[in-house]
């Protein structure tokens, strides 16, 4: 008798335990096809695949871990290789911040974000060059930051073309970064002179705590 | 053009530095087929105004045709890019070269293009202390290496504190706000010293 007694019992515990983990939880995610050469299934540093660069010192350099990568100073590469090594630097960069997202409650992003979606992000999400460019574009949208815009999926990620810029958004992973059980995304971002030949990177880290509050930078790898 | 042989050499050496200086085709981070200092090839049509060579045994030879260049360019845009793969990558992979006179010849185009840009940006109606070509020739190759970098729009709009320091000559500001993120510490450090050396004229 007793044994029946308790079991109802028990069995209601679990039935509210599997209430309250009914509620969305949703694990961290990853887009594993962002990382091309960097094994994704090895222990952290993770090994990589066959990158080498060359030093100012004309000597070339082997990165088989991405803890040789986040230890390396990209000033000592030579220019024309570095931007290359910064594209590197930032899906590192990305594991290692991506390994510490924990599992959300909530998300107030949308589980497909269209290309148009990504024009309502902040326009501080993408590369900027000096302090007025980080001036003008901060508490605006992309949207509202570029005067002409033009925004479509490509080969390359989400393509946004404006009369002098052209960048390319992906978004690597999803996860609670701040420990406020609301799901942050993680960004990266490239930057190209339409006419002239600069280029750049970054990497960010998006959050939105509520159904219509702003999306806006937590955590970003270069700062002003 | 109104710069000196020695400047043109200099500004030559920087982009090369910069962009790199390729014989053969490759393809850059945004998987666009490129070639000599940072040519791009929007189409594969586009390989009608360069000249490339075939080689045996590491020797020029004979130019290639339209249909050869054409042929190179697909099969170099249907490789893989991105982080993985740095230009050197793809040489197993072409047999045509272009000569480093005519990669120059080329380059050479590019500095003009940017030249005219310059000349039209800073003007002595404009508020500048004089028109770009009197500019003292530390500030010219200053100016090349940010327009290289930004492009004239950029120039003048993101960096409007540097364009009226260098308007009141105020040297030692301008080198301050020519700092640009996207660029190395050596790069930036070359531009801050080419303006902060210069002295205003009595």
């Amino acid at each position: 008798m007793k044994t029946y007694f308790v079991k109802p019992f028990i069995a209601t515990l679990l039935l509210q335990s599997s209430c309250s983990a009914s509620q969305p939880n949703i694990p961290p995610s990853l887009v594993k096809t962002e990382f091309s050469g960097i094994e994704l299934s090895s222990p952290w540093p993770l090994k990589l695949k066959g990158f080498e660069y060359k030093t100012y010192s004309n000597s070339d350099i082997k990165f088989k871990t991405c803890r040789d990568v986040l230890d390396f100073d990209y000033n000592k590469i030579i220019p024309f290789e570095q931007f290359h090594f910064k594209l590197l630097s930032i899906s590192c960069n990305a594991l290692n911040k991506h390994k510490d997202f924990e599992t959300s409650k909530r998300s107030f992003f949308k589980e497909n974000i269209t290309p148009k979606d990504f024009l309502q992000l902040p326009g501080l999400s993408v590369p900027y060059l000096s302090k007025t460019e980080y001036s003008h574009r901060h508490n605006k949208t992309i949207k509202e930051s570029f005067q002409s815009i033009n925004v479509s999926a490509d080969r390359n990620g989400t393509k946004i073309l404006t009369n002098d810029d052209e960048f390319y958004i992906h978004i690597l992973g999803r996860g609670d970064f701040n420990g406020d059980k609301i799901e942050d995304l993680l960004v990266s971002s490239e930057w190209y002179a339409r006419h002239a030949r600069g280029k750049h990177t970054d990497l960010v880290i998006l959050s939105k705590t509520g159904k219509n509050e702003p999306v806006n930078v937590i955590w970003r790898l270069n700062k002003l | 053009m109104t710069t000196s042989t020695e400047m043109l050499t200099t500004l030559r050496a920087k982009l090369k530095l910069y962009e790199g200086n390729v014989k053969h085709f490759y393809l850059d981070t945004k998987g666009k087929v490129t070639i000599g200092v940072g040519h791009m090839l929007a189409h594969k049509n586009d390989t009608s105004g360069i000249i490339l060579y075939k080689t045996h045994e590491g020797k020029l030879t004979k130019a290639a045709t339209l249909a050869e260049k054409m042929a190179e360019f697909d099969v170099i845009s249907k490789r893989p890019w991105g982080k993985r793969y740095l230009y050197k990558s793809f040489e197993p992979y072409t047999t045509l070269v272009m000569k480093q006179t005519d990669i120059d010849f080329l380059l050479n185009k590019h500095i003009d293009s940017f030249y005219t840009e310059l000349k039209s940006l800073y003007q002595k109606h404009k508020g500048y202390a004089d028109d770009f070509d009197n500019f003292d020739t530390n500030l010219k190759l200053a100016l090349f290496d940010m327009i290289f970098n930004l492009g004239a729009t950029k120039l003048r709009k993101s960096f409007p504190k540097f364009n009226a320091a260098l308007k009141s000559e105020d040297f030692e500001t301008a080198a301050k706000e020519s700092h640009r993120l996207d660029i190395d510490h050596t790069r930036n450090e070359y531009v801050n010293d080419l303006i902060s050396n210069l002295v205003v004229e009595a």
